[in-house]
């Protein structure tokens, strides 16, 4: 299929310390279409920023295979890898700490060109001046140094570093998680504006359900190490089917105190299965891992809900 | 970073004095106008005008000015002033060589934890590392007694046992620091990018080590000059000795005599007449001290440019 | 004497930072009722943190009190000795920190760390003290108290933590809980059980919360009472419903808004800088602060909190300004 980026499957990643082997990441299989932005969502230890990282190939999966524009790169060694790095760059959470600190802001744009080898020295310089004007900084950022900037700054300048290689797929790990609310908002547009224009495909990370549905086309739920739900977000949002999802949608606060709700359903959070159960495809390309059983009755209800729409 | 350092006023007085001190050894006698061979001759008895002896070695300070003879009737301070430059030198050049060392071996496999060199360390932190090297040392000059070597093969020798000691525990220091540096997350994102293991020490790692890389060298300066003021007491000296039996036929003394000229080599070679000539002693050990003093004055120094950089 | 359980009155405090006077918080009033939760909310470096440590006399070493005065049931708290003070901090005014981890002792169990202050302030007699910490556990949601009693911290995940604290928080039952930022560190799910237990002890023991947060959701579902700051000053304060309904200062606005709402269709998000502070005005006055920048986080020019609508508050610039538009 040519509409497909990256299509993992059956993924898995394990991390082994002295407590025995941690699953960081167990059986995930998903697809990332050219132009799509997928959003994964999850709590901390649920392993979405652990998946990022494998797709990335910056750790190597235990188990499946990635497609990355058709051509497999699960088991591909450091020196062939070199040519997809350009491919797939990242945005990392701490805009503190993924800048390095000693960097003029020009040098830090500039080296992933010097990195991969492209342009003269000119070249890269007219690039790194074009980004910078791109992401809402002025010309003369060039010389300074990183620390002299603000968090949202830093956090622009971290984006135009991910796009100057002019990649194909930009994984940015929960982006907007260490900055204060109201500078959110301005990267969030940002990102969002930059993905428009340059037709960016994107997976999106992050534990802000409302970042997300914000951000994304798709929206994937990891719980545990597992995917358990995958849907267009409006479908996740107005029909989720696992009982995570559900709770994880009821804990999001609603921002209006006439709406307060006293009553609350209670959270549910399932014991990790033994073995992932696969996706099964409900419908409104909704996939929810569950097995059979389940499966029915999800059917039925979501039938019934059909029912009440046309009522 | 350099730029602050030199407006630290302590580390300006010690590396001052430091150079001030190698190069008043280097050019002492085109300074002091006097012959070299003459002011270091050996000196059995003192003569009055009339040619009567008056004294035998070693003489006192206010005898031979400014601070006495030793047991021969060699000039303690001009042996002092002369031996400066091979004492500092030589612990330069081996806290330089066990910094490079240890900084090698730790990127050759930066992951590892050196467990069982850690343990190990651990293991030996208390035991003098004087008395190490003196185990070591001595068997060399056993082997030496045995089967003679040049003076130049035996110094490499003893210089390699030298930095060997030193090398462990510096590479469980490094091991733990380059660890930490190559987890934050803009090595990562370094590594993202396709960059090579020798750039990203080189760019990243290596610039965040270099104070504390300069920190850990004047702190290994002062630990080897401590290491050969102990061993220079315990007799063992750079250049190894030749014994020498003083004394009359009933009361053999045996002194050893260094053959280089260094402070500990003084010391060692005093040692056994410590109650007839203590100034032969006080007067090397005296610069030892100043010595120390002068480069715990750099450490200050650069201790000081790190916290105000930190702020 | 003061209906209000606490009441700060134009309270400054001010950090002596390499020999520079910085002002931390400055002019700040607030009150807080039985029974009420009020939310303190703003972004890093506003002072909302340094006022709720003001009022357990907790600020670091570099902080002074300029100003003001702090009434907790009608005592004035500045007036009290020290060995006063411990007796009310954990007794009658407890805290929360944002911090589990590093507010929990690593080498005790937690089942004798959360009934520490009740020994301390010798409310239970020390046999009962492990019946008091099994009753504690089970009533911050633990289903198995007995095996919780005996985990060390370390065994604990980030909201089991969170939980700990507030069983400790809540051992002495105390009148006022300050909870500071408690939920940031932690996930969604488990945000809404902490800031449930807060909710439920508060409603039991007729308690007052003083919440300080930098979500407006959060505020949204659990405050009475909101107080906005910015820059060390109150920008604007009134009951939640009001707050959300008619929200006058831009920053208010721009902190609502800028929250991505999954139920609303939004095209883009309105950001701090979609709300200039010169060109809006109100009702013929200059808000304040008008010189705010993101960068500088600071504003001159005298300033006071004006009653917009019955008990509303707006910070404007004193002296009336021409104002171009009216936003």
């Amino acid at each position: 299929m040519d509409n497909l980026l990256v299509r993992a499957q059956n993924l898995s990643k394990y991390f082994t310390d002295s407590s025995g082997i941690h699953k960081a990441v167990d059986g995930v299989s998903l697809n990332i279409h050219r132009g799509e932005t997928l959003g994964i969502v999850g709590e901390s230890g649920s392993g979405k920023t652990t998946l990022g990282r494998t797709i990335m190939r910056l750790y190597r999966p235990e188990h499946g295979q990635i497609w990355f524009d058709g051509k497999e790169i699960t088991n591909l060694n450091k020196g062939k890898l070199r040519p997809y790095r350009k491919e797939i760059q990242m945005i990392f959470q701490n805009p503190y700490e993924s800048l390095s600190p000693r960097f003029t802001v020009g040098e830090i744009l500039e080296e992933p060109l010097y990195i991969q080898k492209i342009g003269t020295k000119k070249e890269r310089m007219d690039k790194a001046l074009r980004l910078l004007e791109k992401v809402g900084l002025p010309r003369t950022s060039y010389h300074r140094k990183i620390h002299e900037f603000s968090g949202g700054q830093r956090q622009r300048i971290g984006i135009a570093r991910a796009l100057i290689l002019e990649p194909k797929l930009v994984i940015a790990d929960e982006p907007v998680s260490a900055l204060d609310v109201s500078v959110q908002a301005q990267v969030l547009n940002l990102l969002k504006d930059l993905q428009a224009e340059l037709n960016l495909t994107c997976l999106f990370i992050s534990h802000d359900l409302s970042v997300v549905h914000y951000m994304s086309d798709r929206v994937a739920v990891m719980y545990l190490g597992h995917l358990i739900e995958l849907a267009p977000k409006e479908e996740l949002y107005r029909n989720p089917i696992h009982p995570y999802t559900k709770s994880l949608l009821a804990s999001i606060p609603v921002a209006d105190p006439e709406r307060r709700n006293p009553y609350r359903e209670p959270i549910i959070l399932p014991e990790k299965p033994l073995y992932p159960p696969q996706l099964v495809n409900i419908g409104n390309d909704h996939y929810v891992s569950a097995n059979m059983i389940h499966i029915k009755k999800f059917e039925i209800e979501s039938y019934q809900q059909e029912m009440s729409y046309y009522k | 970073m350099i730029m602050k350092l030199v407006r630290q006023p302590q580390f300006i007085i010690g590396v001052l004095f430091i150079s001030f001190l190698l190069f008043f050894s280097f050019y002492w006698p085109v300074l002091l106008d006097v012959n070299k061979q003459e002011s270091l001759k050996l000196m059995d008895f003192l003569y009055d005008k009339e040619g009567r002896i008056i004294d035998a070695a070693p003489f006192s300070p206010s005898q031979v000015p400014p601070v006495g003879t030793d047991l021969f009737g060699k000039n303690i301070f001009y042996q002092v002033i002369d031996g400066a430059k091979y004492t500092i030198l030589i612990a330069i050049a081996i806290a330089c060589l066990r910094i490079l060392f240890s900084v090698g071996i730790t990127l050759l496999n930066p992951r590892s934890s050196f467990s069982f060199l850690n343990d190990i360390v651990q293991a030996t932190l208390y035991i003098p590392t004087a008395i190490i090297a003196y185990i070591f040392m001595s068997s060399l000059l056993m082997k030496h007694s045995m089967e003679p070597m040049s003076v130049m093969k035996l110094i490499v020798f003893q210089c390699a046992i030298l930095i060997g000691i030193g090398v462990p525990p510096l590479i469980s220091t490094f091991s733990r620091e380059i660890k930490s540096i190559l987890n934050k997350d803009h090595i990562t994102n370094t590594f993202a990018l396709g960059a090579k293991k020798p750039y990203v020490y080189y760019r990243h790692v290596l610039p965040e080590l270099s104070t504390k890389l300069i920190l850990l060298f004047a702190q290994q300066v002062i630990q080897t000059l401590i290491l050969m003021a102990h061993l220079g007491v315990l007799a063992i000296f750079i250049g190894g000795s030749s014994t020498v039996v003083l004394g009359d036929i009933f009361t053999p003394i045996p002194v050893s005599i260094p053959i280089a000229g260094e402070w500990a080599g003084i010391i060692g070679m005093n040692f056994p007449k410590l109650k007839a000539a203590p100034w032969a002693i006080l007067t090397p050990l005296a610069f030892f001290a100043v010595s120390i003093f002068a480069l715990n004055l750099i450490i200050q120094g650069i201790q000081n440019c790190l916290e105000t950089n930190k702020s | 004497m003061d209906q209000h359980i606490l009441h700060v009155k134009n309270l400054s405090v001010s950090f002596n930072k390499n020999k520079n006077k910085m002002t931390a918080v400055s002019d700040v009033s607030l009150q807080i009722d039985k029974g009420q939760t009020v939310a303190l909310i703003g972004e890093s470096g506003s002072g909302k943190s340094i006022t709720s440590l003001s009022v357990l006399q907790l600020l670091p070493p570099n902080g002074q009190l300029e100003k003001g005065s702090i009434t907790f049931k009608g005592k004035d708290l500045l007036k009290q000795s020290e060995k006063e003070m411990r007796r009310i901090r954990g007794n009658e005014i407890s805290m929360i920190f944002q911090d589990a981890i590093a507010s929990l002792n690593p080498g005790m169990k937690v089942g004798v760390q959360i009934t520490e202050g009740l020994k301390y302030h010798k409310l239970v007699p020390k046999s009962d003290l492990k019946a008091e910490a099994l009753q504690l556990l089970e009533q911050v949601g633990f289903k198995n108290p007995a095996h919780i009693y005996e985990q060390y911290p370390v065994q604990l995940s980030g909201g089991m933590k969170q939980r700990i604290l507030i069983a400790m928080a809540i051992s002495c039952k105390p009148q006022l809980i300050i909870a500071d930022e408690p939920t940031t560190s932690l996930d969604v799910t488990i945000q809404r059980q902490v800031l449930d237990l807060i909710d439920n002890y508060k409603s039991d023991l007729d308690a007052s919360v003083l919440l300080i947060t930098h979500d407006f959701g959060v505020v949204a579902e659990y405050a009475d009472w909101v107080y906005v700051m910015l820059g060390g000053h109150i920008v604007e304060s009134a009951d939640v419903y009001t707050i959300f309904k008619n929200p006058v200062h831009p920053y208010t606005k721009a902190l609502i808004e800028s929250i991505p709402n999954p139920e609303k269709s939004q095209e883009r998000l309105k950001s701090i800088q979609d709300f200039t502070f010169e060109k809006v005005g109100y009702k013929g006055r200059t808000f304040a602060p008008e010189t705010y920048t993101l960068e500088s986080k600071s504003f001159n020019a005298p300033s006071s909190l004006v009653e917009v609508e019955p008990l509303h508050y707006v910070r404007f610039y004193d002296d009336e300004r021409k104002v171009v538009s009216i936003g």
